[in-house]
């Protein structure tokens, strides 16, 4: 994929601090798509994020991010960033944030589309934002990284700790922005069912390493979980097997190529894997 | 750098604007009834500090986080601070020299306009130097630690001015050379009008009579011109310092990591 096509291109990248290594990634964000990022808690998701806007300089590989470097004012302004944490302060009420981002960001900032979302999401722009709750903070944050009009979001757990209604809201409001072909979306998120609804590729971040990067229908059609007695399972080439966990009543197992499980064992049971057994599996095999 | 003044003056206000007007009606009122005019000089440093708080703020929010996403220069984000808290000062020297009007010592003619104005730019210089040390160390240690670096820090400075003024003379230096340490002493004491001139004439007869007077009083150290090319040379030196500790402050910034 050439890289006029691409958001985002993260090639070889490495951070490397006394306790944690990140990398080498390599990671894609198409332009009209939704990457989404998954990975267990210390994974390394926030570190890679906070590489790729420019947060924190990589210790090594190159980030191309909208067809310029990171930390460039000049290339931030296309950007938009929804980080679990890290916003205004909490006594700032949404009119005055809005009119902070208004001196920084210049004739892009849209006041009228601000006020509209905040309307839209029925946030009180006179409130301070300790007076909201979690949900509506995090629809604020997204509020505010969208009324620049950027090309680009990146989002780190954005949705996690909203009720559904809350989650359903914000992912229509993604699938929206992603109409325009040159926006696109990374997010990263605990709640792999929001990913499954929307993204079009999962990156998968285990222990700084990127696993993979697969378009999500594909992902999901070439994982399976096979249910069978361990004699089964020995009829397997190894390559099909990610892991396997024994019980008493026989063997779990995660595999690749379903398709070609089902043709060599077709009395055996194989459900298609979600994006969380797809996690759970190869966490349970990198600790064996 | 709009945008940034604004939120951090939004931050400041939003959280300290109550206290702010308590203080202000209780160090005025003190200067006022008590013929306390140091309330009023306090009240200049407290405002440098209500700036610096906004930092706290910052780290409590993972601001700087946020802000490096934002397209604002390293140097803006710094620089909204220390903006932000020479105006606190400047305002801060602007509301004590209108609120000595009606403080006790200017109403009963104990103390002079001039006194007001050099006390008030004393502690404007303080301030200003508390400021530029501080903020370098906050943003290099963080809020909790850098009040204990900086306190050190106050502590070394001090010790070491005395040392170089007291200790060093009498311990290190031959009896030559401390003699002609304080004499030199003297005549800078002297120049600036912390002392009388040496000799005076005598009214009676005319010949010159040795005099070595220290002078206690503000009043008779204002009537030097000498003096007040001190004050104006110390708050120039703090205005130096003031814009080096921002390019040292920003050099810290743009190496942080988070």
């Amino acid at each position: 994929m050439s890289s006029a096509s691409c958001a985002a291109v993260i090639r070889g990248v490495e951070k490397h601090y006394p306790d944690f290594t990140l990398g080498p990634v390599d990671l894609t964000v198409p332009k009209g798509c939704i990457v989404g990022l998954v990975g267990e808690n210390g994974a390394g998701k926030t570190t890679l994020l906070k590489l790729l806007t420019g947060v924190n300089p990589a210790d090594a590989g190159s980030i191309e991010l909208l067809g310029g470097a990171p930390g460039t004012p000049a290339g931030r302004g296309d950007l938009g960033v929804v980080f679990d944490d890290a916003y205004f302060y909490e006594s700032l009420t949404a009119k005055q944030i809005g009119k902070s981002m208004a001196g920084i960001f210049g004739s892009r900032w849209d006041s009228a589309k601000y006020r509209q979302l905040l309307k839209q999401f029925g946030l009180d722009e006179g409130k301070p934002v300790k007076a909201y709750s979690r949900g509506m903070r995090m629809k604020l944050s997204l509020v505010t990284a969208l009324a620049h009009h950027p090309r680009l979001l990146v989002l780190d757990e954005a949705t996690s700790g909203l009720d559904p209604v809350v989650r359903g809201e914000m992912l229509d409001l993604f699938l929206d922005f992603i109409q325009n072909e040159d926006h696109s979306i990374l997010i990263s998120s605990h709640i792999t069912g929001d990913l499954e609804q929307v993204a079009d590729s999962i990156a998968y971040l285990h222990q700084g390493k990127l696993l993979f990067q697969e378009d999500k229908d594909v992902l999901l059609s070439m994982y399976g979980i096979l249910r069978c007695g361990a004699e089964d399972l020995a009829a397997l080439p190894g390559e099909c097997i990610v892991h396997t966990r024994r019980t008493e009543f026989g063997c779990e197992t995660l595999v690749k190529g379903r398709e070609e499980v089902l043709r060599l064992l077709p009395e055996a049971v194989c459900d298609p894997a979600s994006i969380d057994d797809i996690m759970r599996f190869t966490s349970g095999r990198d600790k064996q | 750098m709009k945008g940034l003044l604004y939120k951090d003056w939004c931050t400041l206000t939003s959280r300290y604007k109550k206290n702010f007007t308590l203080l202000f009606v209780l160090y005025v009122g003190m200067a006022m009834l008590f013929d306390m005019p140091f309330m009023l000089y306090a009240l200049v440093f407290v405002l440098g500090l209500y700036v610096q708080s906004a930092v706290g703020f910052d780290e409590y929010s993972h601001w700087d986080v946020y802000a490096h996403t934002l397209p604002v220069r390293h140097s803006h984000i710094v620089g909204s601070k220390y903006i932000l808290g020479g105006c606190a000062i400047l305002f801060g020297c602007v509301i004590s020299m209108l609120a000595f009007a009606f403080s006790a010592g200017i109403v009963k003619g104990t103390m002079g306009y001039e006194e007001a104005l050099i006390g008030t730019l004393t502690a404007a210089t303080i301030a200003t130097l508390y400021f530029s040390l501080s903020l370098p160390l906050t943003y290099k240690f963080g809020c909790d630690r850098a009040r204990t670096v900086v306190m050190s820090a106050i502590l070394l400075l001090v010790l070491g001015v005395f040392l170089l003024v007291t200790w060093v003379p009498q311990h290190l230096l031959s009896p030559e050379a401390t003699l002609k340490f304080e004499e030199w002493m003297n005549n800078a004491e002297r120049f600036f009008g912390f002392r009388g001139p040496e000799t005076i004439p005598d009214p009676a007869t005319g010949a010159a009579v040795t005099m070595d007077v220290e002078y206690g009083s503000v009043v008779q150290w204002a009537e030097n011109p000498h003096f007040w090319w001190l004050i104006g040379g110390m708050v120039l030196f703090s205005v130096a310092i003031f814009v080096a500790s921002w390019a040292i402050s920003t050099a810290i910034y743009k190496k942080k990591q988070y």
